[in-house]
């Protein structure tokens, strides 16, 4: 490196390799102990490179704990874990201050960190918690930062937020306000594991030798990637095409599809354009390139859209897949405007 | 477009793998293009191809109208049709020509570069990324480098392989029917068939008719050849051969060529009037007889004249023009001569048979100039133009024979068309002149006569001499009464006896039905129809006895003189005893019978009110009926 911000091409391509290979060889890592959930460790990954924070779903007993706490190992950075119970004040998770006597017997007032305070954070089925203690993790997850006491405490990076949430036993839980939701980079549905995968959770698990994972990449490392996919070059089509796909998400936009159109009360906010960009510049990355395609943008869409459309009353009483609505905003936005004149040659 | 960055920093994108991926990008658009044309081409012939059916099939249409297939009209229809694809094609392929940009993410499409073209095209124009950060413009260098290197392995005949093949599987079949219609316009007659005739029994009888006809012509021509023969006269001749050629047309017995042939003839002899037989000829040639006359030398001129006699009138002035140098004549009679030729030359010096004009009037001049041997020299020439004219009143009667003997054509073959409408009838009306045209002379006085080209029906034709009023049909009534004519419409058909199916009336005496009423004076509107004038209307009056007016034109006996008369009568109906009823009967003058509404309405308002009180109608439904006579009550005047 030249100097800060100014690589050479040759440069840049090297660091482009290692970003390949530390991605590939976290992957590795943690495919030790995650069977399966190849995409999901991938979109995991890749939210942690984009600087976002990832909602997990998925029924119990899955292995979404098992993945976050697996991630935080291969990272070497610190891992907090805070399982949210509907009594979990924000307190709880944040710190709170509290009265320290010193040497000298005078007694003071200092801040004790909560488990927020850490790079990789789970926050464990986390619409148990109640709004206030969810809205807690808001600042934390957006600016990376806490105000408590008047006094704003800066998080470490790098910052992770990842939350489980369960589908089922929805009595007594808060769902996730919109506002939440959307500051999640990704939202990750996680399924049911193959009998292959079962299988071979079965012999992973019950056995007395546990696989061993090492720590590949430290927050340093981290952030370098972070920064590194934030340079890559996305053409001005290519913005455009993922705008389009945002605008298109709008029920009263003329981009509208007929599924929006029919089933979808708000569209997704501009934080959702941010992800499918910032998404599409890692697939990029992964793929060897240096330039974002639209390919890049498409394969981002579910996991960045998915959880930023809202249905309406209609769309609910159907029981409208929203990942079908992104199906059919991707179908029928066109990538480019003049495309469609020079495909018909 | 913005050409390259040029900056100082070591990473600067390379001119070299910018104009790669330029010239990749412009090659793909021109390639784009050549395939649109070509693509719009293919689809504009398919276009054009598919109008060949439908035009074809008009143009059969028309061959069948027409008697012939409609060739140049047909060609030139579908060039217009394959011009119009070709360049609407060529056109419109030229029309989309895309912009680098996006021939660029074309060609990434198509060869799976993951937008890498396009995207370092951009880099090339203007810079893609550049955003501060690790990488900096060294991302714009490393992108357009991989792009140069991807541009220069990229074989665009590989990209942009053929124009894509037509999604309209189905395109070409109206080509190929087209195809086949248009095999199969060598073996299809186009001449129109007397099946096709609505009337094949008309059809069979005009056709005996034409074959008499077309044997009389024949033999009419044959005699005015013969006379011409023995006239030497040409003219004749040619007469009694148009005639001839008049009389094979008919024989062919085709309708179509009837009519062709018919107008050639027409046309011929009526250019052999024009200029042979001025329309002044007689008047003035009578006017010259006159002042002729006045000179006792010219007198025997005269008479020859008069009589239309050229060459013997030549003779006499040729023997005039010999002896009159060697006259002695008294300054009088001279005067009297130069004053005839004066006057018989100014009579027929607006005329064709001026240079007779200009003879008299030499020899008024050189009578004036008392030089009778010049006047005898210009007699003889005046001899010889007389001699010229000597076959002109064999000339003209042979024509009036013509035109007799196609007036009789005409009628026979009307005649002979009367069984049948005549709709699909071609026909020819030769209008005659008025006067006798076997007189020399006679027929010259008037317009020779007007071909009218067009269908005409022969009963209308017919109509105009037999259509005077009343029943006309005169044939014996198969119900033996007294009536004159039996009208075949007529519901009672003019039977006496017996109740007339129409009037109700028992023993009509004569039948008085409106029916045989109309009739009465339907011949009257037939015999005013216009016959011989193709559509006009009452054209088969005078056929169809008492029909009269076929469009519902009646004459003024037959028009209605009042109005219906209404009768209302009592009677007994059913086992109560006495109940009105409305008897309407119809006017014998014609017209229709009525009855008011008011008179309609109270009665059937009184029977459903009867209903509504003698059934079981829940009291809640009555109110409907009630209601519906409510609204549908006459108003009050």
């Amino acid at each position: 490196m030249t100097e800060e911000g100014k690589v050479t091409p040759e440069e840049f391509e090297a660091r482009s390799k290692t970003f390949l290979e530390t991605f590939e060889r976290m992957e590795t890592e943690m495919a030790k102990v995650i069977v399966g959930h190849r995409h999901i460790v991938h979109s995991l990954l890749m939210c942690l490179i984009a600087k976002g924070n990832v909602l997990l779903e998925g029924v119990p007993g899955i292995g979404k704990t098992m993945l976050v706490r697996t991630l935080a190992e291969v990272i070497d950075v610190p891992f907090g874990r805070i399982q949210f119970t509907p009594d979990l004040m924000p307190a709880d998770i944040l710190g709170t201050q509290m009265v320290y006597e010193g040497e000298d017997g005078r007694k003071t007032f200092g801040f004790q960190k909560g488990p927020l305070f850490a790079s990789v954070i789970l926050a464990d089925e986390i619409n148990r918690a109640t709004p206030k203690t969810q809205s807690a993790l808001l600042e934390a997850m957006q600016e990376h930062s806490v105000t408590i006491g008047g006094t704003r405490h800066v998080m470490e990076e790098p910052f992770f937020v990842l939350a489980t949430q369960n589908p089922l036993e929805m009595e007594g839980t808060y769902p996730l306000p919109e506002a939440q939701l959307d500051r999640f980079f990704f939202k990750l549905d996680v399924g049911t594991p193959s009998l292959d995968d079962l299988t071979e959770i079965s012999a992973r698990t019950t056995r007395e030798v546990h696989p061993t994972i090492e720590k590949v990449t430290d927050g340093e490392t981290i952030i370098a990637m972070q920064r590194l996919a934030r340079a890559v070059a996305i053409a001005k089509h290519v913005e455009r095409f993922a705008a389009k796909l945002i605008v298109a998400s709008h029920p009263t936009s003329d981009l509208a599809v007929p599924a929006v159109k029919r089933y979808v009360k708000y569209g997704a906010s501009p934080r959702g354009l941010q992800a499918l960009v910032v998404a599409g510049k890692i697939q990029a990355l992964l793929d060897g390139r240096v330039h974002v395609s639209c390919d890049d943008i498409r394969r981002s869409a579910h996991a960045a859209l998915r959880h930023r459309l809202i249905l309406n009353f209609e769309g609910e009483a159907d029981a409208i897949s929203l990942d079908g609505i992104v199906d059919e905003i991707l179908a029928k936005v066109p990538e480019f405007e003049e495309e469609a004149v020079a495909a018909k040659a | 477009m913005s050409t390259t960055r040029v900056s100082t920093e070591p990473y600067t994108i390379s001119p070299s793998d910018a104009w790669a991926v330029r010239d990749l990008a412009a090659a793909a658009a021109r390639r784009i293009v050549r395939l649109r044309v070509e693509s719009g081409v293919r689809t504009g012939l398919a276009w054009s191809a598919s109008f060949a059916l439908p035009i074809l099939g008009v143009a059969f249409v028309a061959g069948m109208v027409l008697g012939s297939f409609p060739w140049i009209a047909t060609l030139v229809a579908m060039a217009t049709c394959v011009a119009t694809g070709l360049v609407g094609g060529a056109i419109w392929g030229l029309g989309g020509w895309p912009s680098r940009l996006a021939a660029a993410k074309t060609l990434d499409d198509r060869c799976g570069h993951a937008d890498h073209i396009s995207s370092a095209l951009l880099a090339v124009d203007g810079g893609v990324a550049s955003r501060a950060g690790a990488g900096g413009d060294a991302v714009d260098a490393l992108l357009v480098r991989r792009a140069a290197e991807l541009a220069r392995r990229t074989d665009l005949s590989k990209a942009f392989g053929a124009a894509p093949a037509s999604t309209r599987p189905w395109q070409p079949v109206p080509a190929l029917l087209a195809a086949l219609l248009a095999l199969a316009i060598p073996f299809v007659d186009f001449a129109p068939s007397a099946d096709a005739s609505e009337d094949a029994a008309f059809l069979a009888a005009f056709r005996e008719a034409l074959a008499a006809v077309s044997a009389e012509l024949e033999r009419t021509a044959e005699d005015i050849e013969r006379e011409a023969d023995d006239d030497e006269n040409p003219e004749a001749k040619k007469i009694g051969e148009e005639l001839r050629k008049v009389a094979e047309d008919l024989a062919q017995n085709d309708p179509g060529d009837k009519e062709r042939a018919m107008r050639r003839v027409g046309r011929a002899i009526q250019q052999n009037e024009k200029e042979k037989l001025p329309l002044s000829f007689a008047q003035a040639l009578k006017k010259a007889v006159g002042h002729l006359r006045q000179s006792k030398h010219t007198e025997k001129v005269a008479e020859k004249l008069e009589g239309q006699k050229f060459g013997e009138a030549g003779r006499k002035a040729s023997e005039l023009g010999e002896g009159l140098p060697s006259m002695k004549l008294t300054p009088e009679e001279a005067n009297k001569l130069r004053e005839a030729a004066h006057g018989a030359a100014k009579a027929l010096a607006d005329t064709e048979l001026h240079p007779l004009a200009e003879k008299l009037q030499a020899i008024a001049k050189a009578l004036e100039k008392n030089d009778p041997t010049k006047a005898g020299a210009e007699l003889k020439d005046l001899a010889a133009e007389l001699d010229k004219l000597k076959n002109l009143p064999g000339t003209q009667r042979m024509l009036g024979k013509a035109l007799d003997a196609l007036k009789k054509a005409q009628a026979d073959l009307a005649q002979a068309g009367k069984g049948g409408d005549g709709k699909n009838l071609p026909f020819m009306d030769l209008k005659m002149p008025p006067g006798d045209s076997s007189k020399p002379g006679e027929g010259a006085k008037q317009q020779p006569f007007a071909i009218l080209p067009g269908p005409m029906r022969p009963g209308g034709n017919q109509g105009g001499g037999q259509g005077q009023g009343g029943p006309i049909y005169k044939g014996p009534c198969s119900f033996d009464c007294d009536f004159e004519g039996q009208c075949i419409k007529c519901p009672c058909r003019g039977k006496k006896e017996g109740i007339c199916p129409k009037s109700r009336r028992k023993n009509p005496s004569p039948c008085d039905c409106r029916t045989c009423q109309s009739q009465a004076g339907g011949g009257g509107g037939g015999g005013g129809g216009q016959g011989g004038m193709p559509g006009a209307g009452g054209g088969a009056g005078g056929l169809k006895p008492g029909w009269g007016s076929q469009d519902g034109h009646l004459d003024e006996a037959s028009k209605p003189q009042g109005r219906a008369r209404r009768t209302r009568v009592s009677g007994i109906l059913g086992e109560k005893g006495e109940s009105a009823v409305m008897a309407v009967k119809s006017a014998n003058d014609g017209s229709r019978a009525g009855v008011d509404y008011q008179d309609v309405f109270s009665e059937y308002q009184r029977v459903a009110e009867e209903s509504l009180y003698r059934d079981e109608v829940p009291l809640s439904k009555r109110d409907h009926v009630r209601r519906y006579f409510d609204s549908i009550k006459p108003r009050e005047k």
